[in-house]
């Protein structure tokens, strides 16, 4: 039997036919050797034929439908047209699903096609219901299989899109790990500056507080006492032309001698304490220290204004005052033989957060106090442009800065300086500052040859 | 869905027996094989392994003609229990026109049932069987030993469903052909509301019954 035989992956409870359960490759194969003897046909159930040839199918059926049948068997023998015929029903689940018929040659039979057929109806309706079963196994085994692997199937396409999903994200965990890295560290040196800067703000508004009420009663009794040191001398030269008065109207000789013995030793301690120095020097005394005094009071003024509080609120500033009093509170810091050139130019105003502003300039305009040291020169200029930003140009004489190390000087943490001098954040905070203002620094320099910072800001 | 076949005047009807392993579905479907006289029923078709256990299904095909002619193929189909078996299940359930349950009385597999119960429940709606429509009874099989569910407690847990419960033996064939009786009353009316049996095709209700075996052991 050479036929290709496919699983149906139809419903295996479906109702098969004839020619599911008896194909007629099946019955060609089963029925090649009674050719010879007999002429043999199968019909469908309705009579029509399924397998050979036969004149007048319908007569058959005829035939077994007029014939009484023995109780035994369940098909009929007959003589039609003088040759014997025998007639089967072959049987599905109860149902008659086709006819056998077995019909002898004409002349010499050679065989009882009676006996012969009732042995193949009985071997052929145990071929139809092993079918069957075949079909309904294979049918149902189909199913189960094609169900497990399409099962299978949409659990590996779940495995893969979850295997995807997770490998992506471990090749992006070290990249976002690395940037999350980098933020928190930069998050935490602006904390740690404004940190910085809140707390110096904080603790020079209180410093200055508590040095502006005794500066005001120091300037306040030096006035006083300049004035009582006039009255005090105005009264001693009284005093002397008294003196000279009584000795002029008397003359010596008239006076007691206790008189002109006190009158000598006056003279000789005015000699000895140097009164006409001491009255004419208290109040240049008085003039300088309430100078000095006035000083003090700038520079707290000026202390104030740059830790101003109002970190949080934007406003209208002018840079060239912000440098000035940036220069002020520096102004310590500025060696004997440093020179501190202004070029201020006309600027408009810039809005800002005018403490930071103050920090940025405070920052840069010390990097170039101690790039020159004791001696050298320092330009601030100051300009508009045309393109809405007003630039700022600190340039110093002072020492530069290797090349290999300009490309970091904006880094946190890089400095040049020796331990304990510095600890590398003043340019990055001016760099952050600057960036936050929505403007930008860089620099050029050359070792030994001094550096130029530009800051750019727009204005409004 | 059962399938109307309008040439051939007949009507394929698919009844499934389902329950957890060793409840008896097989032993049902052989004691409604015995009670036939031959002529109404066809070979009954097994398919187990060595220890009779179910591998695939039971099937046992019942056939009732109406007195117009018109054919009614019953096909009794029984699961394989084991909880493994589940695709097979699975497909054998698909198409019911209505499902005997068959539970385990025994209290020690009450838990199994229930599992059974929810696997029922969970594979008709993966095939597309209302479960909520669908003709169901359901059988407390094995009432002839000891250590079993009372069926005090029984009918108080179903009654509320509406379900028609039945007590039976299957292995001495007690309850077995009333579990099949109320099976296709069920079935006929599920039927008849989709096909309109009565109003086509003359069929009754009876005619189904005349599917029950008249021989009772």
């Amino acid at each position: 039997m050479e036929q290709q035989e496919y699983i149906n992956l139809e419903n295996f409870d479906r109702e098969y036919g004839l020619a599911d359960l008896f194909p007629p490759d099946l019955a060609a194969g089963l029925l090649r050797g009674l050719a010879d003897h007999m002429a043999v046909f199968i019909l469908r159930e309705d009579g029509r034929p399924y397998f050979g040839k036969p004149q007048n199918p319908r007569h058959f059926l005829e035939m077994y439908k007029s014939a009484g049948r023995g109780s035994q068997k369940t098909g009929v023998c007959l003589k039609v047209a003088g040759r014997l015929t025998a007639v089967y029903p072959l049987s599905h689940e109860m149902e008659t699903i086709g006819w056998l018929v077995f019909q002898e040659n004409e002349g010499a039979p050679s065989i009882d096609v009676g006996v012969a057929a009732e042995f193949a109806a009985t071997a052929f309706n145990r071929v139809i219901h092993l079918k069957y079963r075949d079909l309904l196994t294979s049918g149902l085994h189909g199913q189960v299989v094609e169900e497990s692997y399409n099962r299978l199937k949409e659990k590996a396409r779940q495995l893969q899109r979850s295997e995807t999903r997770y490998r992506m994200l471990a090749q992006n965990l070290e990249l976002e790990v690395e940037r999350k890295t980098a933020e928190i560290r930069d998050t935490q040196l602006m904390m740690l500056h404004q940190e910085k800067l809140a707390s110096v703000g904080q603790l020079a508004a209180g410093v200055a507080h508590e040095i502006n009420n005794p500066i005001g009663f120091i300037i306040s009794n030096l006035n006083t006492l300049g004035a009582s040191a006039e009255d005090l001398s105005s009264l001693l030269a009284r005093y002397a032309g008294l003196v000279d008065v009584w000795l002029n109207l008397d003359g010596e000789d008239n006076i007691p001698q206790e008189v002109l013995d006190e009158i000598a030793n006056i003279n000789r301690l005015k000699q000895k304490l140097d009164i006409e120095f001491i009255v004419e020097d208290s109040q240049a005394l008085v003039a300088e220290s309430l100078d000095g005094a006035e000083r003090i009071k700038d520079i707290v003024q000026n202390l104030r204004e740059f830790t101003h509080p109002s970190v949080k609120t934007q406003e209208t500033v002018d840079l060239n005052q912000c440098l000035d009093t940036t220069l002020t509170i520096l102004s310590g810091q500025i060696g004997n033989a440093v020179q501190v050139k202004k070029r201020y130019g006309d600027i408009p105003p810039v809005q800002c957060f005018l403490r930071e502003i103050n920090q940025l300039f405070f920052n840069v305009i010390m990097n170039a106090l101690q790039a020159v040291g004791s001696s050298g020169e320092i330009i601030i200029s100051t300009a508009a442009q045309n393109n809405g930003e007003v630039e700022i140009i600190i340039s110093d004489t002072g020492c530069g800065i290797r090349e290999e190390h300009l490309a970091f000087v904006f880094d946190p943490f890089f400095t040049t300086r020796e331990v304990g001098r510095g600890i590398g954040l003043g340019l990055y905070v001016a760099h952050n500052i600057a960036q936050k203002h929505n403007g930008r620094i860089d620099v050029k320099s050359a070792e030994g040859g001094g550096s130029e910072f530009r800051i750019r800001l727009p204005h409004v | 869905m059962a399938e109307l076949i309008t040439r051939d005047r007949k009507l394929i009807v698919k009844l499934v027996y389902y329950g957890p392993a060793l409840s008896g579905k097989t032993t049902n479907l052989m004691r409604l094989h015995d009670m036939f006289d031959g002529s109404r029923c066809g070979e009954m078709m097994s398919f187990e392994t060595k220890g009779d256990r179910t591998l695939f299904f039971d099937l046992l095909p019942v056939v009732v003609r109406s007195e117009d002619g018109f054919t009614v193929k019953f096909k009794l189909f029984t699961v394989p229990g084991q909880v493994a078996h589940d695709a097979t299940r699975k497909a054998v359930l698909s198409r019911a026109d209505g499902v005997v349950f068959v539970a385990d009385s025994q209290i020690s597999q009450a838990m199994n049932n229930f599992q059974s119960f929810d696997n029922l429940e969970q594979n008709a709606r993966r095939v597309g069987i209302d479960f909520k429509k669908m003709p169901l009874v359901i059988q407390f099989n094995k009432r002839d030993l000891h250590d079993i569910t009372s069926e005090e407690e029984i009918s108080r847990c179903w009654q509320p469903t509406g379900l028609p419960v039945v007590m039976s033996s299957a292995l001495k064939g007690h309850g077995v052909h009333r579990t099949f009786r109320d099976l296709l009353v069920s079935t006929y009316h599920y039927l008849d509301a989709t096909f309109a049996l009565k109003q086509r095709y003359n069929l009754s209700v009876h005619h189904f019954i005349k599917a029950v075996p008249k021989k009772i052991l």
